[in-house]
């Protein structure tokens, strides 16, 4: 980026001026106090918007002359793109070259912060005095780190805190430390160490196990020999319970044996025989009831048969049709009544309705009026046009009024305009002719002046001619001397007596004394001519000087004299004017504002008679306009009073014809007709109410006929035929009728049920003598002659079954005492053959062996469970488990702290190498590039080295003869100080424009602790650091200036537009050729 | 000999009683369902061959994790074999590397109906309902290093009815895995068998349809290298009968009690923790919709270059009481079908254009091509051993382990720990600079 001009409007001291800036140096010389500073600060201003809820910083640079902050910079990018950068007051603007687009400027427009801004590119002495500026985070981190590649910025704190991670994590070969892989390896040593104590444990349990099994083994045989015993203990004890059994089970056998020869008996013979007797008694009494249940209802039948109401029957098929028909009767008698009713009340209210409607109507004018679509149509239409024309002659009648209102009021206003015209008239001529002549004689008056300073110019210009010509007179060279033609002439005297002695003594010293006489006294006329020749040629050049400077002083007199006419004329052309509109010539400006300021006052009444004057002009013709539109809208009126008068009268006409009545207003008929068409619906509703009673009349005398033709019926229930009969008689008719119904149901009923119980009895005498012939049968097969001897038999075969039961029983309990036939038999066989003490005395001895036997099986139990528990628990051990999940968690820490370890390693590993490769193939370029510009400016006596310091940027210098001696920042003198810091800023601006767009540098008074010849050197550096980016150098010292001037005058032409130069005077820039 | 299909199941690689790999700073109680899974997952296996009436179980090796292998293990199998026994299905057991017949054992005595292969390639009958339908074939692995193709031993032994064989062997010297029993498909296809149950690869697979050579993979998953479904194959045969030869299928079945997920996650255009955290609780919820209602432990692995790179690096930022996924894992183990995060890894780089950075003539630069070349050498093992002998620290590594451990690192890994450092180093290098 260059800035290719710029202009302050308002900003400190400067006000209104501004200047063009070369691409490359520009160097502004001001005196202490002049605006050098204020200057940098507006460009620092421009290129950055202040930043928001930021606090000004010392001087901020309000206008001396008040108002606002403000200017401009005009800019060109690298990309050829031109801006404009806008101050206005706190604000910061861009805009395109012509200014237009006009945008609020972006904080980051150009990709830098103000502070690195103002640390690198734009500072003053006290800025630059060491490189800690450069250090700071954010300059750092765009110069060391990327935007140089640097590096080295941060890289000691990197390299540091890399060290102390790496050690955190891991220190090979110090076992000691408390590093992370040392802790997870003294934590994997112990869980190993648990880990092999459980498979200690683990290796005991196939030995227990084993153990166990041997235990649980002879466990199994003990239980078994104690089950025996157990067994045979009890069988000894079931023998003495059951020996009273086994007693009464002999006892009840011999008694069986006496009854094994009886008579075959047949199966519960006692019982089939009463079974027999009990049932042919009830057949008997069945019988006998079943007879005297017919008798009764033989008797129901006949007193039913004579009802004198079954006579109801042979006209049922008439009583049931009435009873169907029974409702519509009912409702048919109901609808005359209302019908009968409502007819009458119908026919009064619509003879009062035709009425209402139309007081001479008959029902003929109602059926035979004109209610169609189009009647109604052609009265909607006469209607709307009615309404029509009285709202417009409404609306014509109150515009005119309003229209004659305004008419006066413009007649009034125009007569008003008349008369002020009257007034300003006189005024207003008077005006016109004075004002022509002020603004002549101001013309004249302006010009006059510009004459004067003119001719004060020239005036000046001519005092300084002459002075300038006594100067050159002053300087006329010398004539010069005739001191070395004299020595030439003698020293070729004494040459010639040199050689003539020579001559004589051929001696060679007088010979070579000689050659060195006569080769001086030659140099010495040379000088002797040379100095003549210098002399003509400076006073040709003086006398052409002074021959320029006097063809110089005579245009100037010439200048002067045609001037000095000229203003002459003048005067006198003012005077006559002035003579003119009969006022003196104004002699000063005082005056001659005055004079304007009077003119500009008749200018007022002049322009007032103007304004006036087209005013009436305007209203003169508005009046005329007014007064034809007002005739326009009163012939309008008149011809809408004449439409409405005919229509009117069309309307009459139109109702005579249909026999309406004249009195109906056309917006009236619509709702008329729908009337008309109501009212034809009500005749409708009455003619039909009259047809519909008549139908009726009809049905009910019909129905009445079939009633009274059932006088039998009526007999039959007991009363007489009505003279009326509604549909209650045709009900009492109806339930007469159900009655015999439901009495021949009765009689049908009761003529079945005889026939069924004539069939019962006969059955049930049937089946007595069955009984009979069964019971003879029974007592045949017992071999009984009749029922005594039948019964003996069953006697004995009753006992004979009873002691079989008790032989069952015994048997029973002995089986429950014993378990099964087999042991039940061996008992048998042993209570047969054995005594009751031999027995006893088996029972004790088997005791005492079992007591023994279960004391050992408790113990060995005990024992295997107390073994079986810990087999249990070694194979329900989770530890080893727990143990294998800890190691490999473990593991994983471990191998994450090595991972992390190694990476730490590896990266420190690279870093290193990558340092040692910078430090050994080349030193950070932004360094090497300062290195050149302290060259420059120390005239190759230093170089520059990074020192690669803890914290940033740091340097040493080191000579460049071979001692190589090294000087660190501290031993730097104030100026070599200033050197090594304005080179690095240098090389650091130069560097950022590689990757970023370049900015201008502003440097200002930085070279004041410099002496000539470090000037000299900075200014080398500086034109050369121009070559990349634009430079504005701001210096208090005129000796700086030149010192610029020199350098630039020594690069030769090609540098003549690379600089310029400037000086500031009270807040205004001055070129400086 | 009966022609009627013949159901079986097939699985290998227990590992019983072992430990996950990788986990760390986990709960008690997730540790305690951790260290149960291993046993669930066969318990799952048995209950299935039970409630399916298979007619016989076959185990391809690696029961146990080790020699060492322990007492609970052993008496948990021993336990699952007899309820195989009790519901009459026939198991027939070979070793493998892992659990070789050299190994600890407490207790030899299998229940009735399970057979146990000996160090022999041997061929045992196999008996159905009182019938003899076939033969199965297997082999123990005496120790742990079996070098021999123990698969060429199985030919010439086919019998009547089906044949099956059971082997733990590398086929095809699949890198990843150790080349134990090696042998190729040809030499098992050359044993005629009718079907080959396979064990040692942890994928399930089926190698070859006709015959089926199958491997199961382990029954559940210990480490995130073991992600997706673990289970085993239920196989139905029906035997060669005269000319037509024996046919079958085999369907993956899985029992896996815990399941691994890994799940890779981009930076790239998240500008906030805040977008980070939604992304991570997106992953995790469709992650437990993909489970089913199976717990599961996720590993997120966060990749891309962006802007919250450097807030990956910070300490305990990711993991720590109070990292991200001991936030993610709060309450996470109360549910059902819980997904704890094991492990938010990164391996993301800063938003930075670091080959343009590497082309630049500065120190930066320098920095990124030393790494680059490091790691672009190949051989990183070599090369991190040949720094540490040329800084000198190789011989004062602490322990033999610590080498071991070293040298396990993958070149792959080592890749990952140099980027890690070179970025963590660049981000302090341009501490301050503009990340665009």
């Amino acid at each position: 980026m260059k800035i290719r001009d710029f202009f302050v409007s308002s900003f400190g001291i400067f006000s209104g001026d501004g200047a063009s800036l070369s691409k490359g140096l520009t160097v502004f010389e001001g005196e202490n106090e002049s605006g050098k500073t204020t200057l940098m600060n507006f460009f620092r201003r421009v290129l950055f918007p202040r930043e928001r809820y930021t606090r000004n910083r010392g001087n901020a640079y309000e206008p001396v002359k008040g108002g606002k902050q403000g200017g401009h910079v005009r800019i060109r990018m690298e990309s050829g793109d031109e801006y404009l950068l806008l101050l206005d007051g706190a604000k910061n603007f861009i805009s395109a070259p012509n200014g237009s687009e006009t945008a609020e400027m972006p904080m980051n427009f150009l990709s830098i912060n103000r502070d690195i801004y103002e640390s690198v590119f734009a500072m003053g002495l006290p800025d630059m005095q060491s490189l800690a500026p450069l250090n700071s985070s954010d300059v750092a981190a765009r110069f060391f780190a990327a935007g140089a590649g640097l590096g080295s910025a941060s890289l000691p704190k990197l390299m540091t805190s890399l060290e102390a991670r790496q050690n955190e994590l891991y220190r090979p070969g110090n076992a000691r430390s408390v590093s992370a892989v040392n802790q997870l390896l003294a934590s994997l040593n112990d869980v190993d160490g648990r880990i092999r104590a459980i498979w200690e444990q683990n290796g005991a349990w196939s030995e227990k196990k084993q153990t166990l099994r041997d235990m649980e083994r002879t466990l199994e045989e003990k239980k078994a020999a104690l089950a025996a015993l157990k067994e045979r203990l009890g069988t000894l004890d079931l023998m003495e319970k059951g020996r009273a059994a086994w007693g009464a089970l002999t006892e009840i056998r011999r008694k069986l044996g006496e009854l094994s020869d009886l008579h075959p008996f047949p199966e519960d013979g006692i019982a089939r025989l009463e079974r027999l007797d009990e049932n042919r008694q009830r057949l008997a009494k069945q019988v006998a009831r079943v007879e005297e249940e017919l008798n009764a209802r033989e008797s129901q039948l006949r007193e039913l048969e004579g009802d004198p109401l079954m006579v109801c029957l042979e006209s049922s098929e008439v009583i049931e049709s009435l009873e169907q028909e029974s409702e519509r009767f009912r409702s048919s008698l109901e609808q005359r009544a209302l019908l009968e009713k409502d007819g009458t009340t119908g026919e009064r209210l619509f003879l009062k309705n035709l009425s209402d409607l139309c007081s001479w109507w008959t029902e003929e004018h109602l059926v035979n009026a004109d209610a169609s679509s189009s009647a109604e149509a052609y009265a909607r239409r006469v209607a709307e046009e009615k309404d029509a024309l009285e709202r417009r002659r409404s609306e014509g009648e109150k515009s005119l009024a309003q229209w004659n209102r305004l008419r006066d009021d413009r007649r009034s206003e125009d007569a008003q305009l008349k008369k002020e015209m009257g007034s300003v008239e006189a005024q207003a001529g008077r005006a016109t002719e004075r004002w022509s002549g002020i603004s002549s004689l101001k013309s004249l008056f302006d010009d006059l002046q510009d004459g004067e300073a003119k001719l004060n110019v020239l005036e000046e210009d001519g005092k300084k001619l002459e002075a300038e010509r006594e100067a050159a007179l002053r300087e006329e060279p010398a004539a010069p001397g005739t001191l070395v033609g004299l020595v030439a002439t003698v020293l070729l005297a004494v040459g010639g007596g040199a050689a003539y002695q020579a001559y004589l003594t051929s001696d060679r010293a007088w010979i070579f004394g000689a050659g060195a006489l006569f080769f001086s006294s030659i140099l010495a006329f040379s000088a002797h001519r040379d100095q003549k020749r210098k002399h003509e040629a400076g006073r040709e050049l003086w006398q052409a000087r002074v021959a320029d400077i006097d063809a110089r002083e005579a245009d100037r007199a010439s200048l002067v004299g045609d001037q000095s006419a000229a203003l002459d004329a003048l005067r006198e052309q003012g005077a006559e004017i002035a003579s003119r509109i009969g006022v003196p010539f104004p002699e000063s400006d005082e005056e001659m504002d005055a004079l304007v300021a009077e003119g500009e006052m008749d200018n007022v009444a002049h322009e007032r008679f103007t304004v006036l004057g087209e005013r009436s002009r305007q209203m003169a013709s508005v009046l005329a306009r007014m007064d034809s539109e007002g005739d326009d809208m009163e012939r309008d009126l008149a011809a809408t009073m004449k439409r409405y008068d005919s229509l009117q009268e069309g309307w009459r006409q139109w109702l005579a014809g249909r026999k309406y009545d004249q009195q109906l207003e056309p917006r009236d008929m619509p709702g008329y007709i729908a009337r008309v068409l109501q009212l034809r619906s009500e005749r409708g509703a009455v003619e039909a109410r009259r047809r519909e009673t008549e139908g009726l009349d009809g049905y009910i005398a019909e129905v009445r006929g079939r009633i009274t033709g059932l006088t039998n019926c009526f007999a039959a229930m007991g009363s007489d035929v009505p003279g009326e009969p509604d549909e209650s008689t045709i009900h009492a008719l109806f339930a007469a009728l159900r009655r015999a119904q439901e009495k021949q149901g009765a009689v049908e009923a009761l003529r079945k049920e005889i026939r069924s119980i004539r069939s019962l009895v006969d059955e049930q005498r049937a089946e007595m003598g069955d009984a009979d012939a069964r019971c003879e049968e029974l007592l045949a097969h017992a071999g009984a002659n009749g029922e005594e001897g039948f019964r003996s038999l069953a006697a004995q075969w009753n006992e004979r079954k009873n002691l079989q039961t008790e032989e069952f029983q015994e048997r029973k309990v002995l089986l429950g005492l014993f378990g099964n036939e087999e042991a039940l038999d061996r008992a048998a066989g042993e209570l047969s053959s054995r005594s009751a003490p031999e027995i006893s005395a088996e029972n004790e001895q088997k005791r005492a062996e079992i007591s023994a036997l279960e004391a050992e099986t408790e113990a060995l139990a005990d024992g295997k469970s107390r073994l079986a528990l810990e087999v249990e628990q070694i194979s329900a051990d989770e530890r080893l488990s727990e143990l294998l999940f800890e190691r490999k968690e473990t593991e994983q820490r471990l191998d994450d702290a090595l991972g992390d370890w190694l990476s730490v390693f590896l990266t420190r590993h690279f870093l290193e190498a990558s340092k040692a490769k910078h430090e050994r193939e080349r030193q950070p370029e932004v360094i090497r590039r300062a290195g050149l510009y302290l060259s420059l400016m120390t005239n190759d006596r230093y170089t520059l080295l990074s020192e690669g310091a803890e914290q940033g940027l740091s340097v040493v210098l080191e000579e460049k003869d071979p001692s190589r001696a090294r000087k660190d920042e501290l031993k730097w003198s104030a100026g070599l100080g200033d050197q090594v810091y304005l080179s690095m800023r240098l090389a650091l601006a130069t560097l950022w424009g590689r990757n970023s767009e370049p900015l201008p540098l502003i440097l200002d008074d930085l070279l004041v602790r410099f002496d000539e010849g470090r000037q000299r050197g900075a200014a080398e550096a500086i034109v050369e650091a121009a070559k990349d980016n634009q430079i504005l150098l701001f210096t208090c010292q005129k000796r700086t200036m030149e010192v610029f001037r020199q350098v630039q005058a020594d690069r030769g032409p090609s540098y003549a537009d690379a600089f310029s130069f400037y000086s500031i005077q009270d807040g205004t820039f001055h070129p400086v050729a | 000999m009966i022609s009627q299909k013949i159901s079986f199941i097939h699985c290998a690689d227990l590992h019983l009683d072992s430990p996950f790999v990788g986990l760390s700073d986990i709960s008690q109680p997730l540790g305690t369902r951790l260290r149960k899974a291993t046993f669930q997952a066969f318990e799952n296996v048995v209950s299935y061959a039970i409630k399916n009436r298979s007619d016989f179980l076959v185990i391809s090796g690696d029961i146990y994790d080790g020699a060492d292998r322990s007492v609970r293990a052993q008496v948990f199998l021993l336990n699952q074999l007899k309820r195989l026994s009790d519901a009459g299905i026939p198991s027939f057991i070979a070793h493998g590397n892992h659990d070789a017949l050299s190994g600890w054992e407490m207790d030899r005595d299998l229940p009735p109906l399970a057979t146990r292969f000996g160090p022999e390639v041997e061929s045992v009958p196999l008996v159905l309902r009182g019938e003899t339908v076939g033969t199965v074939h297997g082999y123990s692995y005496p120790v742990r290093d079996v070098g021999g193709n123990i698969a060429a031993d199985f030919a010439g032994r086919r019998g009547e009815g089906l044949n099956i064989a059971v082997l733990h062997c590398n086929v095809g010297g699949r890198p990843d895995y150790e080349n134990y029993a090696p042998c190729s498909l040809d030499d098992l296809r050359a044993a005629g068998m009718d079907y080959w149950a396979l064990g040692h690869i942890h994928a399930a697979e089926i190698v070859h349809y006709d015959p089926l050579v199958v491997y199961p993979g382990n029954t559940q998953g210990r480490s995130i290298r073991e992600t997706g479904k673990k289970g085993f194959y239920s196989v139905t045969i029906t035997p060669a009968s005269g000319s037509v030869p024996a046919a079958g299928s085999a369907e993956f079945v899985p029992c896996d009690v815990i399941r691994w997920r890994d799940e890779e996650l981009s930076i790239e255009g998240m500008q906030r923790d805040e977008d980070l955290f939604t992304a991570i609780e997106s992953v995790k919820e469709r992650v437990r919709h993909d489970s089913a209602g199976r717990p599961t432990l996720l590993r997120v692995r966060l990749s891309g270059r962006g802007r919250l790179h450097e807030q990956l690096g910070r300490p305990g930022f990711l993991a720590g009481a109070d990292g991200l996924r001991g936030t993610f894992n709060e309450h996470e183990e109360d549910r059902p079908d819980f997904v704890s995060i094991e492990r938010i890894s990164s391996v993301t780089a800063p938003p930075l254009d670091t080959d343009s950075l590497m082309s630049g003539d500065h120190f930066v630069a320098d920095f990124l091509k030393e790494a680059a070349s490091f790691r672009e050498r190949g051989d990183l093992r070599s090369g991190v051993r040949a720094i540490l002998e040329e800084d000198g620290l190789m011989g004062r590594l602490a322990s033999r382990e610590i080498q071991q451990r070293l040298d396990a690192f993958s070149d792959e890994q080592l890749a990952e720990l140099v980027n890690r450092g070179a970025y963590a180093a660049l981000t302090q290098l341009l501490e301050g600079e503009d990340a665009s």
